[in-house]
């Protein structure tokens, strides 16, 4: 989905504003440029599955993801709502509490550009100058910078195997992340092979059975999420993943969980767990 | 012989399902063959070569499962259908399978280290209480038909509405359980099979064992005692062994769906009516149908994702049931049968004004008291005004959604004698969802009355395509059931094959599919109404139609009822008030089935007043769902249609123990 930028709607008063974030993606961007965010969806589970950057103390929880608290959010009364354009539906209602902008750091606005990265900085450059914090966008892609060159230089001494991406969704079946993915981008910045070329959907995973994943037997596998982490040993167990290299060779790790179509922030501690995780060093 | 006879043979049947299935897998296994390599490496794979260790560990296991859970679950069926004398008998209409489901998806939540180990006798548990729940309600009544399948539906809605709460709240931590559930046949060893083998086998044996007074049993129940048999002795063991086999089959591959109706019914059909031959032929059906779908789908394109045999065996099964279920015995199931009178209410009148008048305060509370920021609250004034914007649209569109859809479900239930008719379960819902998914799909800017319509268009198309097909000999209660079932099994493979386009629009649709009222807005409440007032203003017109047509059509006709002209608007406006109400509050929401229930029980019997009554409990039962929707666990929202089947459910089946 590609939108014609700005998509702000109604008039704003000048920042610093109290923003609302409806979604978790929103949320995580807008907390990474360090903006006032008051509320946003899912607020405990935000801090288990997205993890950083943490909301601060205060912040309220909307209710879940799929179906904001409309009520809650206009007793709120903030000044800027942020959203996914999933949710673009809810204008009409969101105008009457207050101007909303759209956010998406996977939308590509350039279909020859299938670099999410670069769009993603694009998008969250565009929402920095949107609530005037433009300053702190060039702080924080700093940090993002400096947070992926140590990552490359972790990965300098990886052995330059093919990786599976997959999150286990139980013993027999997994999410695998390819084209189109925002973990696929980060991989081919650092050189990396993903080891999965098969469909994809818009978010760039597919949904299989692991012996999909014997197509690539000199692969190595990044287990990415905490329950996947808990399955991991028992896919490893079925015969046919057993008699693959890369199992007999403990070429699996396991890391903690990342949002994967939340843009800069998510990529940032992708890249940093991975490159631990891949080298076999610990992290700090 | 014409070769239409040949068809009619029960053996060619098995055979053509036997040869497709058999080339299917042969097709399947040649995809992954290595060349060069013979068939027997399947058996004996060498331990370097992946493509050959494939096909031994998930090929041929996935073919095995399949013969074995299809087997079972026919076999399940036709015992289910015996011990019952009902047709309509399987574990997804007993609850069977929904009531394992829910078990596995509270361990999830709540214990998840438990669910690695114990999966399949927590699902076997959730199972066996699902069926316990159900004859025990049905017991008294001597475990009629139209009982059990009544309170069947209703525990099965109940588990599914209680999972999908719990779902709402925990997507990730089911996405797993969200797979299981879809009923996928993939294995990734052999041990499904190793463990299901000698279980299966046993139970098997088990009811071979009792096939004898299994068989007198089945002639009647008076010549059985007679015989000096324990009939309820021998029914529980055979009940206890049907929920033993769907337990076990359920944990292990998910929710299929329909094999355990579609196999003892095609078995009929074919002729296959004594106990024993009827069992075994079930089970064989039932093995090669469940093998032949799952193989289909293994032959698929490949994309992003799996997709489902559960969701499948429902398309194919639907068809084969829809021929089949002309050649079924015409039974009594389940139609309404002399009930001990209930009270007859003196005053309907008095007491229908009364209900009005305790409606409109209690939608003046639904919108004014409430959590927010401060806590519960009382509104008044101002704030009373403001806090209308967000709450006034979804309370007036939950209230006329349920009285729509139960005055839908009252006309339905008169129309046809049937209490277990309404527009959930007769497939109109399904209709008019796929009518509307299909509109918004389609048109660029889908405007609430064009998705009316479109959702009209397609309840009323369910509405005559069973009208068309059950005409003869008359409206049978249980063959109406049956092709409400099979349509709704066939839209909601069509809405299943929409959602896997991931259309960015879908995200909205599946919202709604929830029952919930959180995108209504004041135009859709205005529009809603106006069709509410409309449906009202009909009743005085149809009651009369309504009360000749059940004296019977005879009657109805030499007493002046136009028959054809009647039954097409009776079916119209049935069909506007379920597509209005399906576009507000979605096709969960069950007041459809509930309202005219509820109505009935507190004593209204004339049709005006029955018809009006249902709509107001209908109305009523939404109101409260979505107000507590709002409010229990404030700032998150459960939707409407899936909190009133949790309040609901239990009240209704409280009643129905009750009354039998």
């Amino acid at each position: 989905m590609s939108f014609a930028f700005p998509s702000t709607s109604g008039a704003r008063k000048p920042p610093p504003y109290r923003i609302a974030a409806l979604d978790w993606t929103s949320a995580q961007n807008l907390l990474a440029l360090g903006a006032n965010v008051i509320t946003l969806p899912e607020r405990t589970r935000y801090g288990e599955r997205v993890v950083e950057p943490a909301a601060p103390p205060g912040t309220y929880d909307l209710g879940l993801r799929s179906e904001p608290n409309l009520e809650l959010l206009n007793s709120l009364a903030p000044d800027l709502i942020v959203m996914h354009p999933e949710l673009d539906m809810l204008r009409p209602v969101l105008d009457m509490i207050a101007p909303s902008i759209l956010f998406d750091p996977d939308a590509n606005d350039d279909p020859q550009n299938a670099n999410k990265l670069a769009s993603a900085r694009v998008k969250l450059e565009r929402l920095a100058d949107e609530i005037g914090k433009l300053d702190a966008f060039s702080s924080y892609m700093n940090v993002y910078d400096a947070g992926l060159s140590e990552a490359a230089a972790r990965l300098r001494s990886y052995d330059g195997r093919a990786v599976y991406i997959v999150t286990l969704l139980d013993t027999r079946r997994a999410l695998v992340f390819g084209r189109n993915s925002l973990f696929q981008s980060l991989f081919s910045q650092f050189s990396i092979e993903n080891a999965w070329d098969g469909p994809t959907s818009t978010y760039g995973h597919a949904t299989v059975t692991i012996d999909a994943l014997a197509r690539r037997p000199d692969a190595r596998l990044l287990s990415v999420g905490r329950e996947s982490r808990l399955l991991l040993q028992a896919a490893l167990r079925s015969p046919v993943i057993a008699s693959l290299p890369f199992v007999r060779e403990e070429r699996a790790v396991a890391i903690d969980d990342v949002l994967f179509y939340g843009g800069l922030p998510s990529a940032e501690r992708f890249a940093r767990m991975a490159s631990f995780g891949l080298t076999g060093t610990a992290a700090p | 012989m014409r070769p239409g006879d040949v068809l009619r043979h029960p053996a060619a049947v098995l055979g053509i399902m036997a040869i497709s299935a058999a080339a299917v897998c042969l097709q399947n296994i040649r995809a992954i063959l290595p060349p060069g390599a013979g068939l027997s490496t399947i058996l004996f794979p060498n331990p370097s070569s992946t493509a050959e260790l494939m096909l031994h560990y998930t090929v041929l296991p996935r073919i095995v499962m399949a013969l074995m859970a299809g087997g079972a679950l026919g076999l399940s069926g036709a015992l289910l259908q015996r011990i019952l004398k009902n047709p309509l008998a399987e574990p997804a209409t007993l609850g069977v399978s929904a009531g394992a489901y829910l078990t596995l998806a509270i361990a999830g939540v709540f214990a998840p280290s438990i669910l690695l180990v114990a999966q399949t006798w927590i699902a076997i548990a959730g199972a066996a209480l699902a069926l316990l729940a159900v004859l025990g309600l049905s017991w008294r009544g001597g475990l009629s038909p139209e009982t059990v399948t009544l309170s069947g539906l209703i525990v099965s809605l109940y588990c599914g509405a209680a999972s999908a709460v719990l779902t709402l709240f925990n997507h990730e931590l089911l996405l797993g359980l969200f797979i299981w559930g879809a009923g996928y046949l993939d294995q990734q060893d052999w041990t499904g099979v190793l463990f299901l083998a000698p279980r299966v086998g046993c139970l098997a044996i088990a009811v071979a064992l009792i096939l004898r007074p299994l068989t007198i049993l089945s002639l009647d129940d008076r010549s059985a005692r007679s015989l000096g048999l324990p009939t309820t002795t021998f029914r529980v063991i055979a009940l206890v062994l049907a929920t033993a086999l769907t337990g076990l089959v359920t944990a292990q591959v998910g929710i299929i769906s329909f094999i355990g109706l579609a196999a003892p019914a095609i078995a009929g059909g074919l002729g296959m009516r004594r106990t024993g031959k009827g069992i075994v032929w079930a089970s064989l059906i039932g093995a090669l149908l469940l093998l032949l779908t799952d193989q289909i789908v293994l032959a698929f394109p490949v994309t992003y994702r799996l997709f489902p045999v559960g969701t499948i065996t429902g398309l194919l099964a639907a068809p084969l049931l829809i021929v089949m279920i002309r050649r079924l015995r015409p039974t009594t199931v389940p139609e309404q049968r002399a009930r001990p009178r209930l009270a007859q209410m003196r005053r309907p009148a008095l007491l229908l004004v009364t209900l009005i008048v305790v409606s409109a305060p209690l939608f003046w509370f639904a919108v004014a008291f409430g959590r927010g920021l401060g806590g519960w609250e009382l509104s008044s004034g101002d704030a009373l005004m403001s806090l209308s914007t967000w709450r006034l649209p979804r309370a007036a569109c939950a209230f006329t959604g349920g009285a729509m859809l139960a005055l839908a479900g009252a006309i339905l239930q008169r129309m046809t004698s049937n209490p277990l008719a309404s527009p959930e379960i007769l497939g109109v819902s399904s209709g008019a969802m796929v009518g509307t998914i299909l509109f918004i799909m389609t048109v660029a800017l889908p405007t609430r009355w064009g998705q009316i319509g479109a959702g009209a268009a397609g309840a009323l198309i369910v509405l005559v395509a069973m009208l068309i097909l059950s005409r003869r000999p008359a409206y049978g209660g249980s063959r109406l059931l049956l092709l409400g079932v099979s349509l709704s099994s066939i839209s909601s493979f069509i809405i299943a094959l929409l959602m896997t386009s991931q259309d960015p629009r879908l995200g909205q649709v599946l919202s709604w599919l929830s029952g919930s009222t959180y995108a209504v807005t004041l135009s859709d409440a205005i529009s809603s109404t106006t069709v509410l007032f409309l449906g009202c203003l009909t009743i005085p017109l149809i009651a009369r139609w309504l009360e000749l047509l059940s004296l019977g059509e005879a009657a109805a006709s030499s007493l002046g009822t136009p028959l054809i002209g009647s039954r097409s608007i009776l079916f119209s406006i049935a069909a506007v008030m379920t597509a209005t109400a399906t576009t507000l509050v979605g096709p969960l929401s069950f007041s459809g089935l509930m309202g005219p229930h509820l109505a009935r029980l507190v004593g209204f019997r004339r049709v005006a007043s029955h018809l009006f009554s249902s709509a107001l409990m209908g109305g009523l039962i939404l109101l409260i769902a979505d107000w507590a929707g709002r409010n229990l666990i404030f700032p998150y929202q459960i939707p409407a249609g899936l909190l009133a089947t949790l309040i609901g459910g239990p009240f209704l089946l409280f009643l129905i123990g009750r009354r039998t």
